[in-house]
């Protein structure tokens, strides 16, 4: 689904935030993408939500080149995908329900639907009884909840989140991984740019380690084994969810 | 795809309403355009009124050749009365000529003394047309017929009036095309600020795949509506000041204003004005979006 071949990213002033980067993932993988504060990730991220383009090698998504993409095209691109921000990136004059709405407007569907599916994206997320509410209202969990359900609402194939979990607690962190494994076991691709060492260690998913722009380390998905120090209870929930499905059977909850 | 017009009908008005003050500074200037438009189109209606008042008035002398034979002069009676813009010819002979001259006793001794009337038959031609060009037009008609021997246009103080009130005219259009063109800076000015404040905003819309449209979609929404309450407005106070300029000559002149402004604001004049003014809004609002980027992008990313 996406294939980044010698991919770099230089700014103005001799800054190369992105030198040669190159891996593939495919449909219905879910990949962590890790690294200290610098290394590449939210760059990387940018050229696949098309805010940049790359100064060099090609960003390959379901064999469409980002880098020549006419620009008439990118919102088209955009829909097929849902983004989370590590900032949530909410539109504060509106509702929470108008921001959850607003990604299907931009699909033009009929009100209706439109009505139907977001209060749906909204219970699947905890909030349908804060619809109403100004984002401004809620708490920095809540808010990035409605994020992941504007990003969730439209069925995409493609979800990228930045740093989700950045500027959240770990109980709420884990509640907005929990949503993403979710939408990963729907079928959804899921690019995850985190370094929270925490849920690296506890969710077995391949991880691709970027330093000061190259790939440093590329790991597959590990066959079982959870990080049983993680703290409780929405860590409990992810392993329970994981157990369910069949993976990392020698995994225990804490108790 | 459905165009949601309910939403950006919605978006615009609570764009305005958001930001009251920019709003209401973009319909004032606006509204002064639609008003010197407003102003302008009655001037033009109420000269065209009287141009065609005065015109109505205007008649010509057309002599004929002297020793035209009566049948000849009714020939040429006949040819004139088919003219186009032509009301009315009446036939003076030379004879009706020197009786109407001789009213006066010392035009009346020199016709006597001249023994023989030196008078031309002549017709009196009443024009129902008025501008200038067209009552040339029929002067031009009438030379060329068969017996004539010369058109007088007399004096022409009509068309002196008409051509002040051309001038007049013409001063009004350049100070509505002066007002329609700061109008419109100043519409794209403050759009161009709405836009700049919601730059943040405008980029997250774009980053969940909203096109270009339905982001501008509001804004020329905005700049419309704008454009179409000023215009409104322009001709609600114009009516209000032709009522009142009515009343006012009225009962300090005694002046009957019907006849003075015979054509006043209409519905098709307000109509007008408030399609002109919404489209001057339009124009403003696509000048200002030229101009804005939003954030979360490169430069030149899309």
């Amino acid at each position: 689904m996406i294939e980044l071949e010698g991919v770099g990213k230089s700014y103005p002033g001799g800054i190369h935030a992105l030198r040669d980067i190159s891996f593939s993932v495919g449909r219905g993988e879910f990949v962590f993408l890790t690294g200290p504060s610098g290394a590449g990730k939210s760059t990387l991220l940018s050229l696949l939500t098309l805010q940049s383009r790359p100064s060099r090698g090609r960003v390959l998504l379901d064999g469409t080149d980002l880098g020549r993409l006419a620009g008439s095209q990118v919102p088209l691109l955009r829909r097929r995908m849902g983004v989370v921000y590590q900032d949530f990136r909410l539109l504060y004059d509106r509702t929470v329900f108008e921001n959850v709405a607003f990604a299907l407007r931009v699909l033009g569907l009929p009100e209706a639907e439109i009505r139907r599916e977001t209060y749906a994206a909204l219970k699947n997320c905890g909030l349908k009884e804060k619809a109403a509410l100004n984002p401004r209202k809620l708490s920095g969990g809540e808010q990035q909840r409605v994020a992941v359900a504007r990003a969730l609402v439209h069925d995409p194939g493609l979800i990228l989140a930045d740093e989700p979990t950045g500027n959240l607690d770990s109980d709420t962190g884990w509640e907005v991984v929990r949503l993403l494994l979710a939408a990963h076991e729907r079928g959804a691709t899921v690019v995850v740019a985190t370094h929270n060492q925490a849920i690296l260690g506890a969710v077995p998913k391949r991880r691709i380690s970027l330093r000061a722009g190259l790939v440093d380390n590329d790991v597959p998905a590990p066959e079982g084994g959870f990080d049983e120090q993680l703290p409780p209870p929405a860590v409990r929930e992810v392993l329970d969810h994981f157990k369910d499905m069949g993976l990392g059977a020698g995994a225990e909850a804490p108790e | 795809m459905n165009v949601p017009w309910r939403y950006f009908v919605g978006e615009s008005l609570r764009q305005a309403w958001r930001q009251r003050l920019l709003t209401l500074v973009a319909m004032a200037a606006l509204g002064m355009a639609a008003l010197y438009g407003g102003a302008w189109a009655l001037l033009w209606r109420n000269a065209l009124q009287l141009e065609r008042s005065l015109g109505a008035a205007e008649q010509l002398v057309v002599y004929l050749r002297p020793g035209l034979s009566p049948p000849a002069q009714s020939a040429a009676q006949s040819a004139a009365q088919s003219v186009s813009g032509v009301a009315g010819v009446d036939l003076v002979t030379p004879q009706q000529a020197a009786d109407e001259l001789s009213r006066d006793p010392a035009v009346k001794s020199a016709l006597a003394l001249l023994g023989e009337n030196p008078l031309p038959p002549a017709l009196k031609v009443r024009l129902e047309v008025g501008s200038p060009g067209e009552v040339a037009a029929a002067a031009a008609q009438l030379q060329a017929l068969d017996g004539v021997d010369e058109v007088d246009q007399g004096e022409s103080a009509v068309e002196n009036l008409l051509k002040v009130s051309g001038i007049a005219r013409a001063v009004f259009l350049g100070l509505m095309a002066l007002f329609s063109a700061a109008a419109l800076l100043i519409v794209a000015a403050v759009l161009r600020l709405s836009a700049w404040s919601r730059r943040e905003e405008l980029g997250i819309m774009r980053l969940v795949g909203a096109g270009r449209g339905f982001i501008r979609a509001p804004f020329l929404l905005e700049g419309l509506l704008q454009g179409l309450a000023g215009g409104i407005l322009a001709a609600a106070a114009l009516a209000g000041l032709q009522t009142w300029l009515e009343s006012a000559l009225r009962s300090a002149l005694g002046v009957d204003t019907a006849a003075l402004l015979p054509a006043g604001m209409d519905v098709w004049l307000a109509l007008g004005l408030a399609l002109a003014t919404g489209a001057l809004g339009l124009l403003g609002a696509a000048l200002a979006l030229a101009t804005v980027k939003v954030a979360y992008e490169d430069e030149g990313a899309w």
